[in-house]
C-alpha cells in the first residue's frame, strides 16, 4: 500500500476523484438543506439508460457524449418527478421509487441488448458495466480531464455565487423580494447536480452516486451552523473519503471505487451524527454541565427552509 | 420458459401485494433502502455459516431489514438531519459494505455480485429442489411460499392494516392495532425481498414492490379494490415485460420494471387531471349541467304568469342565454329521452311526468328549494 502513495498514476486518479467528491459535497448541500436528498438517488439511477443509449447512438466511448447522455436522461427523470408530484395524486416518495427503478430497468435492458448484439461487438463496450459500481482505476486521460473541468466549474460557481446560493437556499421568498433570482440559481444548481452525477458515474456508479451528494454535507451540518463552514467541511470530508476510498480500492483485489469511497463518506457522516454538536453525546454532555438548558434551544441551520 | 414465466408471476404477486401497504404508508424509498441493506445481512450470515443454502441467511437478512428501519427512524429523530437524508445515509453505508465484502471474499463462494444485484429470472429454473417426488425450481417454491405468507398476513390483519395505512396515529392511540404489526410487516417484506433477489435483483425489487400498487391507487382509492387491482396489474406488467424481453432477447427484470413504469405513467394520463381524461370529464359534466339547467328552468316557470315568454318556442333560448342552435339540439335530446314535451297549442316547452320526477329528485339531491314543494 505504501508503494501506491508514491505511484504517480494513483495520485492522478485520486486527485480527480477528490476534486469530484469535494464539488459534489458542496453542491449536494443545497439538496440536503432543502430536503431533496433522495432526488439525487433517483437521478443517479436514471442516468444509466442515457449512458448506454449515447453509446448505442454514436458507437463511441467518447466521455463527453456519454456524459451528455447521462445528464440528459437524468434531466428527463427529474422533470418527470417534478411534473408527477405537482398535482399531489402520487406522493413524491413513491414517484422517486417508480422513476428510479423503471429508468434503471431500461438501462439494464439496453445494456443486455448491446451485449448480445453483434452490431456493437466492434465498438469496445468494455467499461460500460463499470457505470453500475464505478471503477476509478479504469479512468483514462480524457475521462479525468472532463471530470476535472466539471468539478472545477461547480467549485467556481459555489465560490463566486456563495452569497446568492446561501440566500436562495435559506429564504427564497426574501431573496426574490430583494431582486435575486432564486429560480435561476436553483436551475444552475440542478444543472451542476446533473453534470456531477453524470461525471461521477464512472467513479462511484449509478447505485451509490447519491451518497456522494448527501453524506459529506450531512456530516458537515453536524459541526457547524454557518453555511460557509458547512461547505468547507463538506468539501474536506468529500475529498478525504475520495482519497481513502481510491487507496482502498487500488490496494485491494477487485474492490470497486464506488463502494469504497461511499463507505468512508457514510462512516464519517454517522460518526458526525453521533459525536457532532447536535448529536446525543453532545447533548448529554451539555446537560451535565448546564442542567438548566432546555432541550432543543439550540439554533438549527435547517429550521427555516 | 413456462417455468420462468411462472416464477416471474409468483414474484410479481408476492412483492406487489405488500407494496400497496408501502405506498399507502409513504414508505417507498424506505423500502428501496431496505432492499439494498438486507444484502449485508446475507453476506454476514454467509461468513458465519459458509453455506449459501442455509435458511439462516434469509433470517439474518430479515433481521437487517428491521435494523435498517430502526436506524432510519432513530436518525430521523436526530436534530441535525432530515428523514430523507437519513434514508440516503443508511443504505449507502450498509450496501457499500456488503458490496465490498462480496467482491473481496465472495469470489470462491458462488456469491456472485452481478447475480445478486441484477438477478436474472431466466437462470432460476436451473436451481432445482425435490419436493413430494417432483423436481421443482427452488425459486418457484420459495416465491410461492412468500406469496402464501403475504396473502395470509394481509387477510389475517386486514382491518388492522387498513387502519394503519389510512390513519396511523388513530391506530396507535386507540390501541386497535396489535403491537409489532409494523415490525411483522417489515420482517415479512424483507423475507419477500430477499427471496426475490435471484429472480429480479436487489435494485429492481423496488419496481415490483411499488409500481403495481401506485398504478392501482390511481384507479381506485378503496383498500380492497386497490389490492385486487394491484394483483392484476402486477401480473399484467410481469407478463408483458416477460413477453417483450423474450422477443428482444434482453434482461427480463429490467424490461418488467420499464414496462411497469410506462404503465404507471399511462395510468396517470387516463386518471387524474392530465389532458385526455380531464377533457372527457369536463365534456360530460358540461352536458349534465346543460340538461339540468334546461329542465330546472322549465320546472321553475311552468304554470307561472310569465311562462309564455320564459318557455316559448321562440323566446326560451334568450332566457337560457343559449344560441337557437344549441337550444334545438338540447331540446331534441331531452325530448327523445322523454323528459320534455312540446305543448303545440300554447307554443311552450313543458316537462313530461318523467321530467318532473327527474327535477324533483335532483332538487332533493342537491338540497335546493325553488319555491315549489
Amino acid at each position: 500500500m505504501l508503494s501506491l502513495l508514491s505511484d504517480q498514476n494513483f495520485w492522478v486518479v485520486a486527485l480527480g476523484t477528490m476534486l469530484l467528491a469535494s464539488a459534489a459535497g458542496m453542491v449536494g448541500s443545497v439538496g440536503v438543506l432543502r430536503g431533496q436528498s433522495l432526488i439525487g438517488d433517483a437521478v443517479g439511477h436514471a442516468a444509466l439508460p442515457g449512458v448506454v443509449l449515447a453509446f448505442m447512438l454514436f458507437q463511441s466511448r467518447n466521455p463527453l457524449l456519454l456524459l451528455l447522455g447521462a445528464a440528459g436522461s437524468g434531466a428527463l427523470a427529474y422533470f418527470l418527478i417534478q411534473a408527477g408530484a405537482k398535482d399531489g395524486k402520487t406522493k413524491l416518495d413513491t414517484l422517486l421509487a417508480i422513476v428510479l427503478s423503471s429508468f434503471f430497468g431500461l438501462g439494464l435492458v439496453l445494456k443486455s441488448y448491446i451485449s448480445g448484439h453483434p452490431g456493437y461487438a466492434k465498438a469496445s463496450q468494455a467499461g460500460l458495466s463499470t457505470y453500475i459500481f464505478g471503477q476509478a482505476a479504469y479512468l483514462r486521460k480524457d475521462d479525468l480531464l472532463l471530470l476535472a473541468v466539471i468539478s472545477l466549474l461547480a467549485l467556481l460557481f459555489m465560490l463566486l455565487f456563495y452569497k446568492d446560493i446561501k440566500l436562495c437556499t435559506f429564504d427564497p421568498g426574501f431573496a426574490e423580494a430583494i431582486g435575486h433570482k432564486p429560480k435561476l440559481i436553483r436551475g444552475i444548481v440542478l444543472l451542476l447536480n446533473l453534470l456531477l452525477i453524470a461525471a461521477g458515474l464512472r467513479v462511484v456508479g449509478a447505485i451509490l452516486i447519491s451518497g456522494m451528494l448527501i453524506a459529506p454535507s450531512a456530516a458537515a451540518l453536524q459541526w457547524s451552523d454557518r453555511y460557509g463552514s458547512v461547505l468547507g467541511l463538506a468539501a474536506l470530508f468529500g475529498a478525504f473519503s475520495a482519497w481513502a476510498g481510491s487507496l482502498l480500492s487500488s490496494a485491494g483485489r477487485g474492490l470497486s471505487t464506488g463502494p469504497s469511497i461511499i463507505l468512508f463518506m457514510s462512516a464519517i457522516a454517522l460518526l458526525s451524527l453521533l459525536f457532532g454538536r447536535k448529536g446525543p453525546l453532545a447533548r448529554r454532555r451539555r446537560k451535565k454541565t448546564d442542567g438548566s438548558e432546555a432541550e432543543g434551544s439550540q439554533k438549527e441551520v435547517k429550521s427555516d427552509v | 420458459m413456462f417455468e420462468v414465466w411462472l416464477i416471474l408471476l409468483l414474484t410479481a404477486l408476492a412483492l406487489g401485494l405488500p407494496g400497496l401497504i408501502l405506498v399507502l404508508k409513504n414508505m417507498a424509498m424506505t423500502a428501496d433502502a431496505l432492499s439494498h441493506t438486507i444484502l449485508l445481512g446475507i453476506v454476514l450470515a454467509y461468513f458465519v455459516t459458509k453455506d449459501l443454502n442455509s435458511p439462516f441467511l434469509i433470517v439474518s437478512a430479515a433481521f437487517f431489514g428491521l435494523l435498517t428501519i430502526a436506524v432510519i427512524e432513530r436518525l430521523s429523530r436526530h436534530k441535525g438531519l432530515r428523514e430523507d437524508a437519513a434514508t440516503g445515509l443508511v443504505f449507502p453505508l450498509f450496501f457499500s459494505l456488503a458490496v465490498l465484502l462480496i467482491s473481496r471474499f465472495g469470489k470462491g463462494a458462488h456469491l456472485d455480485l452481478d447475480n445478486v444485484i441484477m438477478g436474472e429470472v431466466v437462470f432460476t429454473p436451473f436451481n432445482r429442489l425435490e419436493l413430494f417426488g417432483l423436481s421443482l425450481p427452488k425459486a418457484a417454491v420459495s416465491m410461492a411460499l412468500m406469496l402464501v405468507l403475504n396473502i395470509a398476513f394481509i387477510l389475517l390483519f386486514y382491518k388492522e392494516l387498513k387502519l394503519m395505512c389510512f390513519d396511523g396515529d388513530f391506530a396507535r392511540l386507540s390501541a386497535l392495532s396489535p403491537p409489532f404489526l409494523t415490525q411483522a410487516f417489515i420482517f415479512l417484506l424483507s423475507l419477500s425481498a430477499v427471496s426475490a433477489f435471484e429472480v429480479v435483483g436487489a435494485v429492481l425489487v423496488i419496481a415490483f414492490l411499488v409500481i403495481p400498487a401506485a398504478s392501482a391507487l390511481l384507479l381506485s382509492k378503496r383498500f380492497g379494490r386497490a389490492l385486487l387491482l394491484t394483483a392484476a396489474l402486477a401480473a399484467l406488467y410481469g407478463s408483458l415485460g416477460f413477453a417483450a424481453a423474450l422477443k428482444l432477447n434482453v434482461s427480463v427484470p429490467g424490461m418488467c420494471a420499464f414496462i411497469a413504469g410506462l404503465g404507471f405513467f399511462a395510468a396517470r394520463l387516463i386518471s387524474g387531471n392530465a389532458a385526455p381524461a380531464a377533457y372527457l370529464r369536463r365534456k360530460l359534466r358540461a352536458k349534465a349541467l346543460r340538461r339540468e339547467a334546461f329542465l330546472f328552468h322549465v320546472y321553475n316557470h311552468e304554470g307561472s304568469e310569465e311562462e309564455r315568454y320564459e318557455l316559448g318556442f321562440k323566446t326560451i333560448h334568450k332566457h337560457l342565454n343559449w344560441s337557437p342552435g344549441r337550444l334545438a339540439r338540447e331540446a331534441s335530446r331531452l325530448e327523445s329521452k322523454g323528459l320534455l314535451c312540446r305543448d303545440e297549442a300554447e307554443g311552450l316547452w313543458r316537462l313530461s311526468e318523467a321530467g318532473e320526477a327527474f327535477c324533483r329528485r335532483r332538487i332533493a339531491a342537491y338540497g335546493l328549494n325553488f319555491g315549489k314543494d
